[in-house]
């Protein structure tokens, strides 16, 4: 081969797995893509990224501190001498921060790339979540508020002055009926109830939050106390609601779809890894310019009568090429089982790429790989790409049987051939609090044997994939063996 | 965010809720008053009524005209000024209470402890007060007034009770 000097590290080896059954697509040849040329290295980077994040909440706060100022200047807490004045004024301060809380909660969920370069799509659906209770609370209070200094300033009982409202006061029945799907969306998504539903019945339910947050705009924008008639809050209320519309209606909706079809996205075959993980190939056209990177992840949609509705997330276990990504998944739900099956040709829709677990965190010369069960994919793709010297790449892998562990052949003849170390940790925890498998130094605690396994472990920057109970207790060993915080970098994966 | 952020947000935060609460407190300070309007009656042209469900109660009672002429002959001890204080009325957009000031039984004042109107209808109630001394009663034509139905109704309403207090 003419070539073969120059493809130096396109060495092609061949995965010996064995094929099941069901799988589409016989074995893969390895193909590994060459490792990023460089990587800037230091803490000084991270500073723009805390920039960008004080910027971002800077943003959200003065959005909130707006409000309360405006509500402020028109006379909001003066004045209060009586219940009915302070119950009018706590109606009206409780709907316009629920209002602008709810604008933000919406945003942080849609997945827009420059909220997720900033916090990772963990970080941003963890806050998602913790804003829920609270803005239904406020609402609850707006609701009951108002009702009740209506029904004083009336002289009526609250029921019948509620049944007045809904027929005199414009709008009403849409606030009403929003206020009724904001209690549904956050009953279902509390932890009691959403662990007895599917995830799809949630999802769907789910979907009923973008019908409360459109209902009850009308009723804002023209009985609003505080809005109706007033141009500049208006203003700010419509840029706010535009704002964030268009952001979710271009990344979550349009831009995922209009993409995936200029690239011509299609699934182009299917690999059984282990007895519980399958790997999905996806080809298509310029996929460079998506600029995935290893340790991200896609959202992704069969485009098939029975599956387009629902949404999966993958992750890379290769470094993305420009023709091909791949991603693998445990067969964990009910439909991963499906997705061995996959016909090739089927069209896809990707969202993404997400995730800020890439070597872009990265700020020593060392690194520590440490991926548990099916975290393994993102740390396979990061150890493909990572600039690195022989020597500078420790893995780890914890798994529970050698034999059934996805990828970890790849991972092995990987770490051969770049000079990393590549340490197989398999078998059942000495104690439940341990996350290293029994062995000779057992005696000892896991921060030490960690220490033992990768001594420059506290002058690593150290990436985590797996379970979550897994990853805490990783980061554990990793505070007592010297790891600073900011060198541990994790993506949560249980949203 | 970092420690640097958050101090200069709190700073922020602190600065302008002092100074909206500031500038509430003035801006909420009875209007000044304002004579009545000849020709442009609409005090608050800003406001998008809230559908007025009760029909301006102008037409119910018709004007009382000087209808007590009466007792106006020499026999009256030499015209007293005397005030009373109206209960605090409580309607949709606020609380209205007022105190009216009689020289003898002309109405020669009308001051708002409480001038509650959200969204600009406090703008009515100077004319309000206007109308009501030309009226010398609780209940006068508004007919050239808009966006203002309930505030009407509530002055009137506080009105009518510190008039029968005399």
């Amino acid at each position: 081969m003419q070539d073969s000097f120059r493809l130096w590290h396109q060495t092609e080896l061949m995965t010996s797995f064995k094929t099941n059954s069901f799988t589409s697509q016989e074995k893969r040849p390895l193909v590994l893509v060459e490792p990023n040329p460089r990587v800037k290295l230091g803490v000084k980077k991270l500073l723009r990224v805390s920039r960008g994040q004080d910027l971002v909440e800077s943003i959200g706060w003065l959005s909130l501190l707006w409000v309360i100022f405006t509500f402020l200047i028109d006379g909001g807490l003066t004045g209060l001498t009586d219940l009915h004045a302070a119950l009018s004024a706590v109606d009206r301060l409780s709907a316009l921060v629920a209002t602008d809380l709810l604008l933000i909660q919406t945003l942080l969920i849609a997945r827009v790339p420059w909220l997720d370069r900033l916090y990772g799509h963990d970080r941003a659906t963890l806050t998602h979540k913790r804003l829920g209770k609270p803005v239904l609370y406020l609402v609850i209070v707006h609701f009951l508020a108002v009702t009740w200094s209506y029904a004083m300033a009336d002289s009526k009982n609250v029921v019948d002055e509620f049944l007045t409202m809904l027929s005199s006061i414009p709008d009403l029945v849409t606030g009403t009926i929003a206020f009724v799907l904001m209690i549904i969306v956050v009953i279902t998504s509390i932890k009691i109830t959403r662990s007895r539903l599917s995830y799809e019945a949630w999802y769907l339910v789910h979907l009923l939050a973008y019908g409360a947050v459109m209902l009850a705009i009308p009723h804002q924008i023209n009985v609003g106390t505080d809005i109706a008639g007033k141009p500049l809050a208006q203003l700010f209320w419509i840029t706010a609601y535009l704002f964030v519309g268009l952001n979710i209606l271009w990344f979550r909706l349009l831009s995922p779809i209009v993409l995936s079809g200029l690239h011509g996205l299609r699934v182009s075959g299917s690999v059984a890894e282990s007895s519980d993980a399958t790997s999905i190939y996806i080809s298509g056209r310029k996929l460079k310019s998506f600029q995935a990177k290893s340790g991200q992840f896609f959202i992704l949609r069969l485009v098939t009568p029975g599956q387009w509705w629902r949404a999966h997330p993958f992750s890379l276990s290769a470094a993305p090429t420009d023709s091909t990504l791949r991603f693998t998944v445990g067969n964990r739900g009910d439909d991963t089982e499906l997705m061995q099956s996959i016909k090739a040709g089927t069209r896809v829709i990707l969202e993404g790429p997400y995730g800020v677990f890439t070597e872009d965190r990265r700020t020593q010369e060392n690194v520590v790989l440490i991926a548990a069960g099916i975290g393994a994919p993102p740390i396979r793709a990061l150890a493909e790409s990572m600039a690195a010297r022989p020597g500078d790449v420790s893995v780890l892998y914890r798994m529970r049987n050698k034999n059934d562990a996805a990828l970890a052949e790849e991972l092995a003849k990987l770490a051969k051939q770049r000079g990393f170390y590549f340490h197989i940790l398999e078998g059942s925890r000495k104690s439940p609090r341990s996350w290293l498998p029994a062995g000779e130094d057992d005696h000892l605690p896991d921060a030490e044997r960690l220490v033992n396994l990768c001594p420059k472990v506290a002058k690593s920057d150290v990436f985590i994939c797996g379970p979550a109970a897994f990853t805490q207790t990783v980061e554990k060993s990793l505070h007592l063996a010297g790891t600073p915080a900011n060198q541990i970098h994790s993506e949560e994966f249980a949203w | 965010m970092r420690r640097s952020s958050q101090i200069l947000m709190g700073a922020v935060s602190l600065t302008s809720v002092v100074t909206g609460f500031e500038l509430g407190a003035n801006a909420s300070t009875p209007g000044t008053f304002v004579p009545h309007p000849t020709v442009t009656p609409t005090p608050s042209p800003t406001t998008p009524t809230p559908k007025p469900t009760t029909p301006t109660p102008k037409p119910t009672t018709p004007t009382p005209k000087p209808t007590t002429p009466a007792p106006k002959p020499t026999k009256t001890p030499p015209a007293s000024t005397v005030s009373h204080t109206s209960s605090p009325v409580y309607y949709r957009f606020g609380t209205v209470q007022l105190t009216v000031t009689k020289k003898g039984t002309t109405i020669t004042d009308i001051t708002m402890n409480q001038a509650g109107a959200t969204n600009g209808r406090a703008a009515s109630f100077p004319y309000l007060i206007t109308l009501a001394k030309q009226a010398q009663s609780a209940t006068f034509d508004t007919s050239m007034m808009s966006g203002a139905t309930y505030s009407t109704q509530a002055f009137m309403q506080a009105l009518g009770d510190a008039l029968s207090q005399f």
